[in-house]
């Protein structure tokens, strides 16, 4: 226990460094936020679109879309915030020889690199889920309670741990390949499914989003309890789905780690 | 010249399929891309029995075939460019005895190869779990590839441009999204522009990245027919020059740059 | 006429001299203010063809100025370059065809590819006829050796592997000049070695000219006959390096191993003719200045003293020579 504390403490200072080196790079920041608003608009007029041609989308109205939208932006801005530098691992940590320093250091590997974080993307995820979350709010008229904010912070870091304990879990791959960032990316990218309701899609994917890769609980379940619509509880599950995920993330990860000791590279 | 260009375009397929699983999983995340658009779409006909314009396999076909040519027409060399300016091995390409415009070109050949093996294994697989509509005749299908293949000069141009912006800025990935997320908007990419208001319509028609995806699937679809092609072609034929007479433009200051200043 | 011909040239750098600040920075947005730099101050030369020459000078000094002009990547601001003819920076891809050139560790070389392709590609691009490629591929292979690297990708290699491979590709085109910027840096002896003979070789072979810049002066000193040093922008030497090492190196170190010492050498005994380094029971070790003195009466002199049973005489080498005019201890 003491050994997870150690390790936690030693991240937040890391991570504290990372985002004063961060703060350096101003012409970044800036093109980091207005590239993704750019990003994120090009999402909103195809949602803009689907209603040109419809009142409706499986019972939901534009504004909550909207809402379930910014609500997963939010998640997103954390993970992308805490975790990007898990894509680093395989191309650049492993690739460049780099890995094996972290391995000489008295902390896990794992929090050297995610303490290690550069992203400027993350700010601009921020920066439009806000935007959406306070205007859909007002506009769907559900008071924001102090209880409502502490929900919504607390359950998007939770959504963004099960997110992150994924990726971690992925990049078990870096030891095989230096291309793991493309699947980690690939899984990443299922999270667009969880923008939109549930009940559009078949079996199969609904299977895929909430046993295997459980985005829904970090975007939707959320999003349906804030509503206050059916199955708005299953939210609660949220932290525990984080905790399970993120231990096996963790042993997947050791179990790939001692492999890639045990041979080399 | 063109031995060399093609030479240059193998290579950097071949640099691409040094890694095995490049291939499967850009195909995987071609498919990823288009479930959310097509299940959405299935999810709007079944409510409302209607798609302004489309029918269901139509609007399905649409998105496939979009996220087929991505890998066409949105990929390319660009960042290349300015990782060559950033790292300084444009000096050392500068000594090539090509010039560094049709050097590049090689290269973009060459992603252009493997976007289209890209392209084409993501067709296969999506004709496994949606049924995609073939082409309406052979005519259409010519005229599609001759749009395709008068996009790549506009495309190279394009990314020359944005990507001597490395002389200036580090921050190019920025420049990248930028044109990325414009393309996107005014090329059909997102939804057919006849859903778009018509204002915006007005602007999509001026700008050349129509043809990069609404156009050309439209032909396919057989939804533009006849003389309006060769009118299509020939607004091509226009954009091509005024980019190339840009790209030189933006290259050789940006190369004056590197003579008088020495980088 | 000679291959390199170089006419007063100049190069000014303009450096923008932007006050601090946001205020600062809109100031110079309307009103620029340039601080110049004069990187190379009229300089001549001219070399031959099939010369070794090694362009030589501290760092900022003006040595990759001067190349980036001769290979064409810098306009000068005054003054001429003709290289075979042409004018490099006014005809840059024509220049380019005949010559070669190493910019340190900027690899041609593609990184994920096996080298033979990027070879090919070389092939493809300079327009070598098949045979003389073959010929080429065949001859480097050997001086290099390469039979083993050739199929592997760059990015397998290791520093000095990819060097060879490297300065195979700089040589594959017959080219007339060759520019080496750094050939050796981080390299081990016996790749350092394998490169000098190799340039050597094919210089001897088809008489191509070669221009070393480098910090490692043993590469001059076993591969140039000529050097040409700059310093702060102008020449300070141009000629035979064995001129410039009788010119300057004057100082000469002897070790000398004695026996039967009767008393105690020090440099007041001696009255200046030389100097003491090193004393004890059996060894000695001096320093002397040619112009001062000979070996015969620096002997005679220590022979008073004792008996010398052993004397290793070294002349001092270019690294030395330079030192010392680098820190004005000798003017050129």
């Amino acid at each position: 226990m003491t050994k997870i504390k150690d390790n936690i403490s030693i991240y937040l200072s890391m991570l504290s460094c990372s985002i004063k080196s961060m703060m350096e790079y101003r012409v970044d920041f800036i093109v980091g936020i207005i590239s993704q608003l750019l990003t994120q608009a090009v999402e909103l007029i195809f949602i803009w679109i689907i209603f040109q041609n419809t009142q409706s989308l499986a019972g939901w109205t534009f504004d909550k879309l909207l809402l379930l939208y910014g609500i997963t932006m939010l998640t997103i801005a954390i993970v992308d915030f805490l975790f990007d530098s898990i894509y680093d691992i395989g191309p650049k940590y492993i690739k460049d020889g780099d890995f094996d320093k972290l391995l000489l250091r008295p902390i896990h590997p794992l929090i050297s690199v995610i303490g290690d974080t550069k992203t400027f993307t993350a700010f601009g995820y921020m920066a439009i889920s806000l935007i959406l979350i306070i205007s859909m709010l007002i506009k769907l008229q559900i008071d924001i309670t102090f209880m409502l904010v502490a929900k919504i912070i607390i359950f998007a870091f939770s959504g963004a741990l099960i997110i992150g304990a994924i990726m971690i879990a992925l990049s078990v791959t870096s030891f095989y390949t230096y291309k793991s960032n493309e699947i980690i990316w690939s899984v990443f990218r299922i999270y667009t499914f969880a923008q939109y309701p549930v009940e559009i899609y078949n079996k199969f994917i609904r299977i895929l989003i909430t046993f295997i890769f459980p985005f829904v609980f970090a975007t939707y379940y959320p999003t349906l309890n804030y509503l206050g619509m059916e199955n708005g509880w299953l939210m609660y599950l949220s932290p525990i789905v984080a905790i399970i995920f993120l231990i096996i993330a963790v042993k997947i990860w050791n179990w790939g780690l001692n492999k890639y000791r045990s041979t080399g590279n | 010249m063109l031995g060399t260009l093609l030479k240059i375009g193998k290579m950097g397929i071949k640099e691409y399929l040094q890694y095995k699983s490049v291939l499967f999983l850009f195909t995987l995340n071609r498919i990823i891309e288009v479930v959310v658009y097509i299940f959405v779409w299935y999810a709007i006909y079944n409510q409302t029995g209607q798609i302004e314009g489309f029918a269901i396999n139509e609007i399905a076909t649409y998105y496939i075939l979009v996220v087929t040519l991505v890998p066409m027409s949105l990929w390319g060399i660009n960042e290349d460019i300015a990782y060559s300016i950033r790292k300084g091995y444009i000096t050392r390409e500068l000594l090539n005895p090509i010039s560094y415009f049709t050097y590049y070109f090689g290269k973009e050949l060459g992603e252009m190869g493997f976007g289209l093996l890209t392209a084409i294994c993501t067709f296969i697989v999506c004709n496994i779990f949606w049924t995609v509509l073939m082409p309406v005749n052979i005519w259409a299908f010519i005229a599609f590839i001759c749009i395709l293949l008068l996009n790549i000069p506009i495309s190279y141009f394009l990314q020359m441009i944005v990507g001597t912006c490395g002389f200036y800025t580090n921050a190019t990935w920025g420049m990248q999204i930028l044109r990325k997320s414009i393309i996107s908007i005014f090329s059909g990419l997102i939804a057919p522009l006849t859903m778009f208001p018509v204002a915006f319509q007005k602007v999509a028609n001026i700008l050349p990245f129509k043809e990069f995806f609404y156009t050309p699937i439209n032909i396919y679809l057989g939804k533009i027919q006849g003389v309006e092609i060769l009118f299509i072609i020939g607004k091509q034929l226009i954009w091509v020059l005024i980019m190339y007479v840009l790209a030189k433009v933006f290259f050789n200051k940006a190369v004056k740059k590197i003579t008088i200043n020495g980088g | 006429m000679s291959i390199i011909e170089v006419k007063d040239l100049e190069k000014v750098y303009k450096t923008s001299d932007k006050e601090s600040g946001i205020i600062g920075y809109i100031k110079h947005l309307f009103q620029p203010k340039y601080k110049e730099f004069k990187a190379v101050k009229k300089v001549n030369f001219s070399i031959e063809e099939g010369e070794l020459v090694g362009y030589i000078g501290e760092n900022g000094a003006g040595k990759s100025t001067t190349i980036k002009m001769l290979t064409g990547l810098l306009t000068p601001t005054s003054g001429k370059v003709i290289v075979n003819g042409k004018v490099p920076y006014e005809n840059r891809i024509e220049n380019n065809k005949q010559i070669g050139a190493v910019f340190g560790q900027k690899t041609q070389l593609w990184w994920d590819l096996p080298v033979i392709e990027s070879f090919r590609l070389i092939k493809k691009m300079y327009k070598i006829p098949e045979n003389e490629y073959r010929k080429n591929l065949k001859k480097f292979s050997a001086l290099l050796e390469l039979d083993e690297l050739l199929n592997k990708p760059v990015k397998n290699l290791s520093l000095g592997q990819k060097m060879r491979c490297e300065i195979a590709a700089t040589f594959l085109h017959n080219p007339k000049i060759v520019y080496l910027d750094e050939p050796t840096i981080g390299l081990d002896v016996l790749v350092k070695e394998r490169i000098r003979k190799f340039i050597k070789d094919i210089n001897k072979e088809k008489n191509t000219t070669v221009i070393l810049t480098t910090h490692d002066l043993k590469d001059i000193e076993e591969v140039c006959d000529r050097i040409i040093l700059i310093d702060k922008g102008s020449i300070i030497y141009d000629g035979e390096k064995q001129t410039f090492k009788d010119t300057y190196g004057k100082q000469v170190l002897a070790q000398i191993s004695i026996k039967n010492k009767n008393a105690l050498i020090t440099n007041e005994t001696i009255e200046d003719e030389f100097e003491v380094i090193e004393e004890t029971e059996d060894f000695l070790k001096i320093k002397f200045n040619h112009d001062k003195t000979t070996i015969m009466n620096v002997v005679n002199r220590i022979s008073v003293f004792c008996e010398i049973v052993d004397m290793h005489v070294q002349e001092q080498g270019l690294e030395e020579i330079l030192k010392e005019i680098y820190r004005g201890e000798v003017v050129c």
